[in-house]
């Protein structure tokens, strides 16, 4: 009886039990579809405001790059002479008397100087060397009198507008992503962006005195103004203006950044830019369109053509202004710090240029070295004589020193962020003289992998490169906003090629990895714009006019 | 605002937003009406207005040539100050001097114009040039200067040369001047002096910039307790006969040494203070250099003696002017 009894008992218990899991079952469905629903809605106002996000998630990678820069303690990166040419133009000078020492820590603060004739410019010939940071050193200056700190400059107010710009850089990205990404997707790809900028090879030049800030904010600048441009069928003369202004900012950063002049003029007549109303509006306009058909190119091109010379003025002005004593430098280190070390035969080399071969003895000096040959009577017509048309000359009668060249290049970007001579700490964060600081620095752990192969860089530029060229050729004829990231990835291979080569035929081998730095970011941002492409490789539902504005 | 009644808050909203519509009304007839088209270009240029701007302060002229004071005002017996490495190290200074009674860091002791090839180039020469003259051109003038005879050697004073500003060099400017220089070794700060050095060799003073030896060799300036005084003078050791660094010779070679070049160095030491050495209680000694290659005549004050101060050549002028 009592097993008949309970039989029935078991039964409602596991049918009560089935329901209780089974209730649960429906209440956590239920919980999860209110999520997935809010998490839509979220999704969805969060897409209706793409403006309000961008200067969310910007304002988000400032505030981390203001405290990457300046908790627990400052960082930066301390003069080892290059700075004081920049920072005296703008009215300050080293609390370190002493030229070209960084003295094991970092001073952040430079005091202001009052500065006679031609103490300020290139040390000894005082020849002023331009540069647009000497723009961020300005702002820098003022903010810190509106703050009310001692006339000068402070290197973490310095580093506080950098990290505003990049995040000004990251959350422009965002905006200007093509609309083909989703939100999230282009949030990730500029976040991937923002953080390369704050790498640790790269952040610490925010807190220097050097040029190399105004260089990377620049290019940083100038990928979301290319991306504006790039998306539209006719260049209006705001993306224009945009893509000039951040050109000419990091054009203007340092003298080898010149080189990127070719690849930014050809963006900017890629299309046409003249309004529509304005090309056979008047009779000059239907003379011209009634001309050749280079009239025809170039006049519906006119308002990037106007720009164009502009840019191309301020950089023949600039390369003119380059202080001969630095042109001076340069030949010498890239014939006895480049040249010759890698030379099979280093007094063949010195004939070639028709310099006295006993000169040889210099290989691996540069001009400030105890043993320089600059001081020996056969170096006097040197400057004359080494010129960068010649040098240029050499490689190319020598394709195999070329090919030493580029490995040398690229051993020398692979050095990012391996300086151990200029120290990152101040006296006061109680580190050890020349301390090295690594608070970010994904980048330049994977960058150890290219340490080992520097040719990876080769095969990097070449993957971007056939991506990038595939993306351009099928998206041919369709809208503008499809390939302009693929644009962008080739604009920035240009760039950094121009870049690649102009700092190996002038300076070469000579703190290279220092002026690689540029190189070494376009390099890196194409890795996002690769992202981006994959990301952006299935078609997604949307409107013709958001992902192409003409 | 807590004690305004319902009624009373009403009626200052209803003024409030009276007040800020008539101001909008004012500031809309202020606004030329513009078409949409025209308030864009406005946008525009203004926007283009502020990138140019923006780009130009790189270019913006930092005045360095205020009160500064042209290469050919300069005349010898100035003292100029500077504050850092780089000033002190320009091809040209233009800054205001200062009087000599107050910390600076170089003194003028000459000036010259330059000839030859140098004076015919169209640009300055190359940094490194200057170094290779200024030896020619400004060290016996410095040497004059301070009142140095033959048997002085003068230490830790530099020497700079000066050349005229690039624009005073294309406007066929030529003079160049000539700087002595304090040195200090192993100090960060710019080596300073609160006197002019003119012929401080003839004083007292002097033997701060005189070369001397404690008697375990080391360099000391005269004005510092020691044993010997350098009277400039130099000359070869005979291979044949003492080969090697002083730590490598024996003593006996030692004893060698010293009883031949000791006599060598009479002449010069004797000149040095001007009369015969043997008159006086000092003695000639003679110092290996550390290569072993040359030896340095001194000027010693007997073995029994303390180490002194103060330098042993006669005095012919009064204190510093």
């Amino acid at each position: 009886v009592s097993v008949t009894a309970t039989k029935p008992e078991g039964r409602r218990e596991k049918k009560s039990l089935s329901s209780r899991r089974k209730a649960q079952r429906d209440r956590w469905l239920a919980f999860a579809t209110v999520l997935r629903g809010r998490y839509t809605r979220i999704v969805l106002a969060v897409a209706r405001r793409r403006r309000t996000t961008a200067a969310v998630v910007g304002a988000l990678w400032a505030a981390v790059a203001i405290v990457r820069m300046l908790w627990p303690g400052p960082v930066g990166l301390a003069d080892a002479g290059d700075g004081q040419r920049v920072m005296c133009q703008a009215g300050a000078t080293s609390p370190d008397p002493t030229m070209g020492s960084s003295g094991g820590y970092l001073e952040l603060w430079w005091p202001a100087h009052r500065f006679y004739g031609e103490a300020c410019g290139v040390p000894t010939t005082g020849e002023t060397y331009q540069s647009s940071q000497l723009v961020l050193l300005r702002f820098a200056s003022w903010l810190g009198s509106l703050v009310g700190l001692a006339p000068g400059i402070d290197l973490r107010v310095l580093a506080v507008l950098c990290s505003l710009l990049v995040g000004l850089g990251v959350g422009l990205l965002v905006l200007t992503l093509p609309p083909s990404l989703s939100l999230p997707m282009r949030v990730l790809v500029a976040s991937v962006v923002g953080l390369i900028m704050l790498d640790s090879g790269i952040a610490r030049f925010y807190a220097s005195p050097y040029t190399e800030p105004a260089a990377v904010l620049g290019l940083l600048l100038l990928c979301p103004a290319l991306l504006w441009l790039l998306r539209q069928r006719r260049y209006t003369w705001g993306a224009l203006l945009a893509v000039a202004g951040a050109g000419t900012f990091a054009l203007l950063a340092k003298t080898q950044m010149v080189s990127i002049l070719p690849a930014l003029v050809v963006v900017l007549l890629l299309r046409p830019s003249l309004p529509k109303h304005l090309r056979t509006g008047s009779r000059l306009a239907q003379s011209m369109m009634h001309r050749s058909r280079l009239w025809r190119w170039l006049w519906v091109r006119l308002p990037a053509l106007l720009i164009v010379v502009a840019i191309t003025a301020v950089a023949v002005g600039t390369l003119q202004s380059q202080p001969k004593r630095y042109a001076e430098i340069n030949a010498y280190s890239q014939v006895f710090t480049t040249m010759l070390p890698l030379s099979p035969n280093p007094e063949s080399d010195l004939r070639w240029f028709g310099l006295d071969p006993a000169l040889a003895r210099g290989a691996g000096t540069n001009i400030y070295s105890p043993d320089t040959v600059a001081y020996e009577p056969a170096y006097a017509d040197f400057a004359d004589t080494v010129t960068l048309g010649k040098v240029v000359m050499f490689y190319l009668s020598q394709p195999g020193r070329l090919v030493k060249l580029a490995d040398a290049g690229m051993a020398g970007m692979a050095g990012y962020g391996t300086e151990d001579y200029m120290a990152n700490y101040p006296e006061s964060s109680g580190e050890p003289p020349f301390a090295r600081e690594s608070r970010i620095a994904v980048v330049s752990w994977i960058m150890s992998a290219y340490r080992v192969v520097p040719w990876l860089f080769a095969v990097q530029w070449l993957v971007v490169l056939g991506v990038c060229v595939r993306l351009v050729r099928r998206w041919r004829g369709a809208l503008p906003g499809r390939s302009a990231l693929a644009r962008l990835g080739l604009f920035l291979l240009a760039a950094l090629s121009l870049q690649f080569w102009a700092i190996m035929m002038t300076e070469g081998n000579n703190e290279v990895f220092k002026h690689m730095i540029p190189v070494d970011l376009m390099m890196f941002l194409t890795v996002p714009v690769l992202l981006a492409c994959w990301l952006q490789r299935r078609p997604r539902s949307m409107s013709p006019g958001r992902d192409d504005e003409s | 605002v807590s004690r305004v009644r319902p009624s009373e808050g009403r009626r200052l909203r209803v003024r409030l937003a009276t007040a800020v519509g008539r101001a909008t009304d004012q500031v809309q007839a202020w606004v030329p009406a513009l078409e949409p088209r025209e308030w864009r270009h406005l946008g525009a240029a203004a926007a283009t207005v502020l990138v140019v701007a923006m780009l130009a302060l790189t270019w913006l002229p930092d005045d360095t040539w205020a009160g500064t004071v042209p290469s050919t005002t300069q005349a010898v017996g100035t003292c100029h100050a500077y504050d850092t490495e780089a000033e002190l190290g320009s091809f040209s200074d233009v800054r205001p001097p200062v009087p000599c009674t107050r910390p600076h860091q170089t003194e003028t002791v000459a000036i010259g114009e330059l000839t030859g090839d140098l004076r015919n180039s169209a640009e300055r020469m190359s940094p490194e040039k200057r170094l290779v003259i200024v030896n020619d051109l400004c060290r016996e003038p410095m040497r004059a200067y301070m009142g140095a005879g033959p048997r002085d050697e003068v230490w830790r004073l530099g020497v700079l040369l000066r050349l005229p500003t690039a624009g005073e060099w294309a406007a066929g400017q030529r003079r160049y001047r000539c700087e002595l220089v304090p040195k200090t070794e192993g100090s960060a700060r710019l080596p300073s002096v609160a006197m002019s050095l003119r012929s401080i060799l003839d004083t007292p003073a002097g033997a701060a910039y005189r070369r001397c030896w404690t008697d375990d060799g080391a360099e000391v300036a005269c004005d510092q307790p020691h044993r010997s005084e350098s009277v400039n003078a130099i000359a070869a050791v005979p291979a044949e006969r003492f080969a090697g660094t002083p730590g490598e010779l024996s003593a006996a070679q030692h004893t060698a040494f010293h009883a031949w070049a000791d006599r060598e160095c009479v002449a010069t030491v004797s000149e040095f203070l001007g009369g015969a050495v043997s008159r006086t209680p000092y003695r000639p000694v003679a110092r290996l250099t550390s290569d072993g290659r040359v030896f340095e005549c001194g000027l010693a004050y007997p073995p029994g003696q303390s180490m002194r101060s103060g330098s042993l050549a006669p005095i012919t002028t009064g204190p510093t002017k």
